[in-house]
């Protein structure tokens, strides 16, 4: 019976289409002379595409232009804040906004404030929280922390908005550290979110870092995880939430260990019991940074003084990245096209 | 000038580059828009937010697909992210075999529809069509209007919808499928001299 004649039909529309190759042509056109059903499917898939192809072409009205003018202008022009702003993003366009911000308001600030101050342990916390130099890797390459070195930004906000870049989402309490989020930073990436879950019992059973990082570092780093074997799984996707065009997610998910830390005082502390833990993962993690990363000890230690030492300003420049974001989105709306 | 050109210059700020990107697309992707939402206003809004979001996020323009693909790559996102918004309720089954229980697709396709070749289309046919397609999931719809509205290849299909070239193939095909088949159903064209199509048992 022609129902069950086994050929592929998707075949037949493809042949519609001319997408099909010469050899897979060849197939089709005896096939079909040979079996009246998919004749008659053939000629069913042409007749609904010509119906398709037989609808009008609609345009815009005529004010579309003016209006999108209009939208734009309220959004900005985005050599002024690039890739971040426009109406209706999602949450990760917010805190793509909000980090974006924060680097912008806040570096010229460290710059400033730094040259007044000089770090200790007293006001970091988590610097005195890490291990001796050589012990752990990463701190072998900044053993020292200067205040020129706190005062220099690490990167250009320029050169994160125009680099071409990948989001690592790290599904693991030790990589979703403050070391995760130096790393990318470092790398030249832009931390977008950090979110921890906490099981029945109040521990921390998982962290999920979200971040851009810039392509050759997020394969590095897949690499070295897969080299020192806690590479799970790699996975690329391409993610849209609601954003412009897509993103490639690049989901580097590692092994995991047993998960003993209590979420107590906050995220350095849980991660500076992480990695105090003889074997966990976070030293191996850090080991393998030490190794071709190297270049990120420094940086990451700066960029931990930044953060531990402003975090009022980090606090402010949040507040006022946001009331400005809601102001430009209300400015947006207000601006509706003309029904 | 040429739209590398065009699409540098807008990224590097120039307003007017943007807006002559717009003016060279924007009858495409409101068509587009309007295919897939089925109505003015929806698309309008869906038009304008495409450009607003390509205009914002430019500098993530990497070049490796063309502009243009990029730019339906975004309108698609915005007609889903409208028809999610809108929350018809309705709850599709992307890909799902049609009609049958084992998996096996259905291979008889209505025979029931009228040639449009035949002769001109009235207006009544048409918004039929129209509806059938707004009818349809959106995942069906989107395919079915970057092919037969849009006449994109498969291969800047799979990119804008950014799955695979075979994916492309059997959904298009099962799009079509399901579009004829709810084009047979609305028996519009039972008594337009097209006649029925014979319910064939053999072939």
């Amino acid at each position: 019976m022609s129902e069950r004649c086994g050929f592929q039909s998707e075949d037949l529309s493809a042949y519609l289409d001319g997408e099909l190759s010469e050899a897979e042509v060849q197939v089709v056109e005896a096939h079909l002379s040979d079996c009246e059903c998919c004749r008659r499917s053939l000629e069913a898939l042409r007749r609904t595409r010509a119906l398709v192809l037989s609808l009008p072409s609609t345009s815009p009205p005529p004010e579309f232009r003016e209006d999108l003018r209009e939208a734009l202008r309220a959004a900005g022009a985005p050599k002024h804040s690039r890739g971040v702003r426009s109406r209706g993003g999602g949450w990760h366009r917010g805190l793509a906004l909000v980090a974006a911000s924060i680097l912008v308001v806040l570096l010229p600030m460290a710059a400033l404030v730094s040259t007044m101050m000089v770090p200790t342990e007293d006001q970091f916390p988590l610097l005195a929280a890490d291990p001796p130099p050589g012990e752990m890797g990463i701190m072998e390459t900044a053993p020292e922390i200067s205040t020129e070195e706190a005062a220099d930004p690490p990167r250009d906000v320029e050169e994160i908005v125009a680099s071409e870049t990948y989001i690592i989402r790290v599904d693991d309490v030790e990589i979703a550290t403050p070391q995760a989020r130096s790393a990318l930073l470092d790398g030249g990436g832009e931390v977008l979110g950090l979110t921890r879950t906490y099981d029945a019992a109040g521990y921390l059973n998982k962290a999920v870092l979200v971040g851009d990082l810039p392509r050759d570092a997020i394969l590095e780093m897949g690499e070295r995880a897969q080299q020192i074997g806690i590479l799970v799984e790699r996975r690329r996707e391409e993610t849209s939430y609601g954003d412009p065009g897509t993103r490639t997610e690049v989901i580097l998910s590692l092994e995991k260990m047993e998960h003993v830390v209590p979420p107590a005082d906050g995220d350095e502390l849980v991660r500076a019991e992480a990695l105090r833990r003889p074997g966990a993962l976070g030293e191996r993690i850090r080991r393998s940074f030490s190794g071709s990363w190297t270049r990120f000890g420094a940086g990451v230690a700066t960029a931990l003084v930044w953060i531990a030492g402003h975090l009022p300003h980090l606090a402010f420049a949040v507040g006022a990245i946001i009331l400005v974001f809601a102001v430009s989105r209300r400015g947006t709306r207000s601006a509706p096209p003309k029904k | 000038m040429d739209e590398d050109r065009l699409v540098a210059l807008a990224r590097s700020g120039e307003v007017p580059a943007f807006e002559a990107l717009v003016a060279e697309y924007e009858g495409r992707i409101y068509n587009m828009s309007y295919r897939m939402l089925g109505n003015a206003e929806d698309a309008r809004d869906a038009a304008q937010d495409t450009f607003l979001k390509a205009y914002s996020s430019l500098d993530r323009f990497r070049g490796d697909s063309s502009f243009s693909t990029w730019l339906y790559r975004i309108a698609k996102n915005a007609c889903l992210d409208m028809l999610r918004k809108r929350g018809r309720g309705t709850v599709y089954s992307l890909d799902e075999p049609l009609g049958t229980e084992d998996g096996e697709m259905e291979r008889q396709l209505p025979g029931d529809l009228p040639d449009p070749e035949d002769a001109a289309l009235d207006s009544e046919i048409r918004e039929a069509v129209a509806d059938a397609i707004a009818g349809l999931p959106p995942h069906h719809r989107a395919i079915i209007v970057l092919r037969d509205i849009e006449e994109l290849t498969y291969e800047e299909i799979a990119e804008v919808l950014e799955v695979e070239l075979g994916t492309v193939k059997s959904r298009l095909y099962r799009a079509r499928a399901a579009l004829s088949r709810s084009l047979a159903a609305l028996e519009l064209f039972r008594d337009r001299g097209v006649g029925p199509g014979e319910r064939r048992e053999q072939g």
